[in-house]
């Protein structure tokens, strides 16, 4: 009967042993799947404000768009609510002086406009994303 | 059998994307434009000392339709254009004066003058929409913050 017991015991305490080696394996997988959980959360919080920020800069790039398409039917319009043709007929001294300062003023725009871009490498500069 | 114990490895994506350097920006040159048509040029009387043009009643009393003296520049007209001159005519001289006498130019109607005016816009139009998507692809990329990414792996 003693024997029993003892056997008993014997079994109790190899089990008991079993499963706190098992428990301590669990809890450190337990630990690292937390840490891993929060490593996951903290690059999904990154991903998810590159998103927004690609949505902003998207959003930015569609209105200035609408505001360039703007701008270029607004000088289109003079040409729509004159009649040059009949201008230049007429006073062609003053149509002459204003094609020249038009011309100019458009190749100006335009080179300015390339101006925005190339400065962009320029650390000083207001446009580059970096400052 | 058992519980198998898992090893966590984590490591940062980086994503290097080299920006190029941006392109020398256009310089342009400006083109005259010379607007021509038969309307008569003003020739203005020539100046005195105050900046005035004076002007006089015509020497042999000459009457216009209502009956009035005709006025003449008292100090005469700026330019020794025939009456008549028009900006065709001053345009045409011109040209033969730079051409030692040949008629030479590049003429272009009102109506092509208005689809030159609306390309320019056009090409315009399109280097600032293609500059937007440039500045737009440069603020996503340029980046200030590692990606994080997990990755885990049974033992």
């Amino acid at each position: 009967m003693q024997q029993f017991f003892i056997a008993i015991i014997v079994i109790l305490g190899i089990a008991s042993w079993w499963l706190y080696s098992e428990n301590q394996v669990l809890t450190m997988n337990n630990m690292q799947l937390e840490n891993s959980i929060k490593q996951q959360e903290e690059a999904i919080a990154v991903m998810k404000e590159s998103y927004e920020k690609q949505g902003k800069a998207l959003n930015q790039l569609t209105s200035r768009n609408a505001q360039i398409e703007a701008e270029m039917n607004g000088y289109l319009d003079i040409f729509r609510r004159h009649n040059l043709n009949k201008l230049a007929i007429a006073k062609p001294g003053m149509i002459e002086t204003r094609a020249n300062e038009q011309t100019a003023a458009v190749f100006e725009s335009i080179e300015n406009d390339s101006k925005e871009l190339d400065s962009l490498d320029d650390p000083s500069a207001d446009i580059n994303p970096n400052n | 059998m058992g519980t198998k114990q898992i090893e966590v490895s984590s490591k940062p994506i980086e994503i290097d994307i080299i920006q190029p350097a941006m392109p020398r920006n256009i310089d342009l040159k400006d083109p005259k434009w010379h607007v021509v048509s038969s309307a008569k040029i003003v020739n203005p009387c020539v100046k005195d000392s105050e900046g005035k043009r004076p002007k006089m009643d015509h020497p042999e009393g000459l009457l216009n339709d209502k009956g009035k003296v005709i006025r003449v520049c008292a100090l005469g007209k700026e330019n020794d254009w025939p009456d008549g001159y028009t900006y065709l005519d001053k345009f045409l001289d011109e040209v033969k004066k730079k051409n030692s006498g040949d008629v030479v130019f590049f003429a272009i109607t009102t109506e092509d003058y208005e689809l030159m005016a609306y390309n320019m816009q056009e090409l315009r139009r399109y280097i600032r929409e293609v500059q937007e998507v440039i500045v737009y692809y440069r603020n996503v990329t340029i980046n200030d913050k590692e990606a994080v990414g997990a990755e885990v792996i049974k033992k």
